[in-house]
């Protein structure tokens, strides 16, 4: 479960190309050209105006999904969007998937 | 005629979606059992078949560079919000109790956000125990730099404490080249120092 809270919240602190609310957090951060995980962190640790930034942005998501029409919808399309952006790249690059799902699938009880 | 069956076979093959395909697959081991069950302890059958989708990504996932692995498991995940089981668990999921959740995240946002402490809580200290548990002593002195390195630059509110000291006075100024440092010294002192500092 600690995880997929931690997918989760950075999958929020993500960045991409195209203009989708989810994308600006992406800005936020900052990322470069084959930055590694490990590094984005800790660069995103040290500065308070990122921290800021994120904060700021993953309000405006929230808020976004509140108020949709249909936000159980809203959230899946949100988690979509951002699986598609850099930021999630470079945080998939580092995890394993096999792993993740091995520890996921635990902590739900799916396997004993 | 053969060739519009090889061309129609190629379109079939390019156009099928791996990491989707198994995200239902491992939706549909959970699916068999029922909802009910889901909630309850797991049976042998499901165990065994959610095992194999994890075996099948492994296989997938085989001779795939990290861009790769990447895209994989993030089309693979997208597959899983896209399941069934994602819509069966939303739909047992009362909407207030959903809105309620998302106005306490923006509620902690507003309150005691601290990207710094999560990152502290839920990423380096997994790493670290990772690491410690491998016994490496590359790994290792990599650890202990790295740890280092990030009391010096952002000043995390847990500390290497005495241990620190202690290694600054013991090293110095050599301290230049952390990693060759920590390589050569002895694995049960990177150890603990790995352990103090994660």
């Amino acid at each position: 479960m600690r995880n997929l809270l931690l997918f989760i919240i950075f999958a929020f602190a993500s960045c991409s190309t195209d203009n989708k609310e989810e994308n600006a957090l992406c800005d936020c951060l900052e990322i470069e050209e084959g930055q590694k995980f490990e590094s984005l962190m800790k660069k995103t640790a040290a500065n308070q105006s990122t921290q800021n930034c994120v904060r700021s942005k993953l309000s405006s998501i929230i808020k976004k999904i509140k108020s949709a029409e249909d936000p159980k919808t809203a959230l899946k399309e949100s988690m979509k969007n951002l699986l598609d952006t850099e930021c999630a790249d470079v945080i998939f690059q580092e995890i394993s998937l096999e792993e993740f799902l091995n520890s996921e699938l635990n902590s739900m009880g799916f396997l004993k | 005629m053969k060739y519009y069956l090889y061309i129609a076979l190629l379109f079939l093959f390019a156009c099928a979606n791996k990491p989707k395909d198994l995200a239902d697959k491992a939706c549909d081991c959970v699916k068999s059992e029922g909802m009910n069950t889901m909630m309850g302890k797991p049976s042998n059958k499901m165990e065994k078949c959610l095992k194999g989708v994890v075996g099948d990504v492994k296989r997938e996932l085989k001779g795939k560079n990290k861009r790769e692995k990447s895209l994989f498991a993030r089309e693979f995940l997208k597959g899983v919000i896209d399941s069934d089981c994602s819509n069966m668990v939303l739909q047992f999921l009362p909407e207030k109790q959903l809105l309620k959740s998302l106005e306490d995240i923006s509620a902690s946002l507003d309150e005691d956000f601290n990207l710094e402490r999560l990152i502290e809580n839920y990423t380096l200290k997994n790493i670290g125990s990772q690491t410690i548990k491998t016994q490496d002593k590359n790994s290792l002195s990599e650890l202990v730099c790295d740890c280092l390195e990030l009391e010096k630059d952002i000043q995390l509110e847990k500390s290497l404490g005495t241990s620190q000291q202690k290694i600054k006075d013991t090293y110095g100024s050599k301290m230049y080249d952390c990693e060759t440092l920590f390589k050569s010294e002895d694995p049960k002192l990177l150890k603990s120092l790995a352990e103090e500092c994660y």
